[in-house]
C-alpha cells in the first residue's frame, strides 16, 4: 500500500461550502429555540390551552385577558416559537409547548418546549417516558408509552387551574393531531434571515 | 460552545468527517448528513474535551455511529444503488481515480479500518477503538483489504499491459 499515494486521493474528499453553512444555521435555529425556552421559563408569561389548529387570535385573547384582535397574522415560525402580529402592530411569541412524537431513522424523539429527546431506549428498557414542566400558573406533563414500533403519546396541561388532556397513538391515524398546548409572551422579534412563512388567522368582531 | 467557536469546529473537523461517513457511505450527500448532525451533537455537546485530540476522536466515534446507524435504516438500503452511481468524487489524474475505486469497492469495515489507519494516521489499536471493534479484527481487516488492493492493482496492471 503506497500511504503517499492513499493520503494524496482522500485528500481530494471535501464536504460541499453549502453543507457547512447549513450546518452553522442548524446550529443557531437550535440555539435560538433553547433561548425560546429560556424566555418561557423566566418570564411572566401568559398561558393558553386550546384543542384545535395551530395558535389562533382565540388562544392569544385567551392567555392576555380578552383583548380583542380581528386579525393575527403569523410572520415567523421555526416550529417551535411563533411570532404574531395584531392588526394593531403589536408582536406576541407563542411557544409551542406540547409534546409531539416522532419516528426518525428508527429512533423514537420527544420533541418538546424546543428540545429534542430521544426516547427510544428509555422506552425500551422502563416501558414508559414522562416529561415534567410546571411554571407559574401553568403545567405540563407528556407521557409515552409503548416503544419505538407502537406508541402513545398523552399530553395533560393545566393552565390556571383548568385541566386538558390529548392522546395520540401510532396505530390507529390519530398522529397527526392538530391539538395544541401554546404559551404566550408579548412582545419577540423575528430573526434577522427575514419571514420565513405567513398565514393569517382572523376571529369574529364581537 | 460560542458560535466563533462552532464556526472553527466546522472548518476543523468538518472534511475529517465527511470522510470518515464517506468511507462508510460512499456517497456525498448521506455523507453530508452524518457530517452535520454529528456537529450538530458537538454543538449541543455540554462536557469539556481534555484536547483537540480527544474532540477529534470522539467526533470521529460519533460519525462512525452515525454512518452505521443510516446502514441500517431501512431507507438507506432502498436508495444506495442509484446514490453509489451519481456520488463520485472527480480526480485529476487516473491513479488517484483508479485507487479510490478499488478502495471504495472494498468491504465497509476495510475502507474504514483503511482511512483511519492510512490517512488519519491511527494505530491498530486506537482504529479498533474508534470503530469499537477487536485488535484482531481490525488487524485482520486491514490485511485483507492490502490483499485484495494489491490483487486489484495486478489485474488493473496486467489489463493495462494486454
Amino acid at each position: 500500500m503506497n500511504h503517499d499515494a492513499f493520503q494524496e486521493t482522500f485528500s481530494r474528499l471535501h464536504a460541499s461550502e453549502e453543507a457547512k453553512r447549513e450546518v452553522f444555521f442548524m446550529a443557531m435555529q437550535q440555539k435560538t429555540k433553547r433561548r425560546g425556552r429560556l424566555a418561557v421559563k423566566t418570564a411572566g408569561v401568559a398561558a393558553a390551552v386550546m384543542m384545535g389548529l395551530a395558535a389562533t387570535a382565540g388562544a392569544i385573547n385567551a392567555a392576555t385577558g380578552g383583548r380583542l384582535f380581528t386579525t393575527l397574522t403569523a410572520v415567523w415560525s421555526d416550529g417551535f416559537k411563533t411570532i404574531y402580529e395584531t392588526e394593531t402592530g403589536e408582536t406576541y411569541t407563542g411557544y409551542q409547548m406540547q409534546g409531539v412524537v416522532e419516528e426518525r431513522e428508527g429512533r423514537l424523539l420527544l420533541l418538546v418546549g424546543g428540545e429534542e429527546i430521544d426516547i427510544t431506549d428509555t422506552l425500551a428498557e422502563e416501558g414508559s417516558y414522562t416529561y415534567v414542566l410546571e411554571e407559574e400558573g401553568f403545567s405540563l406533563t407528556v407521557k409515552v408509552t409503548g416503544d419505538a414500533e407502537r406508541w402513545s403519546c398523552t399530553n395533560t396541561a393545566s393552565v390556571e387551574g383548568v385541566t386538558y388532556s390529548d392522546t395520540v397513538n401510532s396505530w390507529d391515524g390519530s398522529s397527526e393531531s392538530d391539538s395544541g398546548v401554546y404559551v404566550f409572551e408579548q412582545g419577540g422579534e423575528e430573526p434577522a434571515r427575514g419571514v420565513t412563512g405567513t398565514t393569517t388567522t382572523e376571529t369574529p368582531e364581537q | 460552545m460560542t458560535e466563533e467557536e462552532f464556526v472553527q469546529a466546522v472548518e476543523r473537523y468538518g472534511d475529517t468527517i465527511y470522510r470518515v461517513a464517506y468511507s462508510c457511505l460512499k456517497n456525498r450527500a448521506d455523507a453530508e448528513d452524518v457530517m452535520q448532525d454529528t456537529l450538530l451533537k458537538l454543538y449541543r455537546e455540554r462536557r469539556s474535551f481534555e484536547s483537540e485530540e480527544h474532540r477529534r476522536r470522539w467526533l470521529i466515534r460519533v460519525a462512525v455511529n452515525q454512518a452505521k446507524s443510516l446502514l441500517r435504516s431501512s431507507w438507506f438500503r432502498r436508495t444506495i444503488p442509484l446514490d453509489e452511481q451519481l456520488d463520485q468524487p472527480v480526480f485529476d489524474r487516473p491513479e488517484e481515480s483508479e485507487l479510490f475505486e478499488q478502495v471504495m469497492a472494498l468491504p465497509k469495515n476495510y475502507r474504514l479500518a483503511l482511512y483511519l489507519y492510512y490517512y488519519e494516521g491511527y494505530q491498530v489499536r486506537e482504529v479498533a477503538e474508534l470503530m469499537r471493534a477487536n485488535l484482531s479484527t481490525v488487524q485482520t481487516w486491514l490485511m485483507r483489504a492490502r490483499g485484495l488492493l494489491q490483487q486489484s492493482y495486478k489485474e488493473a496492471w496486467s489489463r493495462d499491459e494486454s
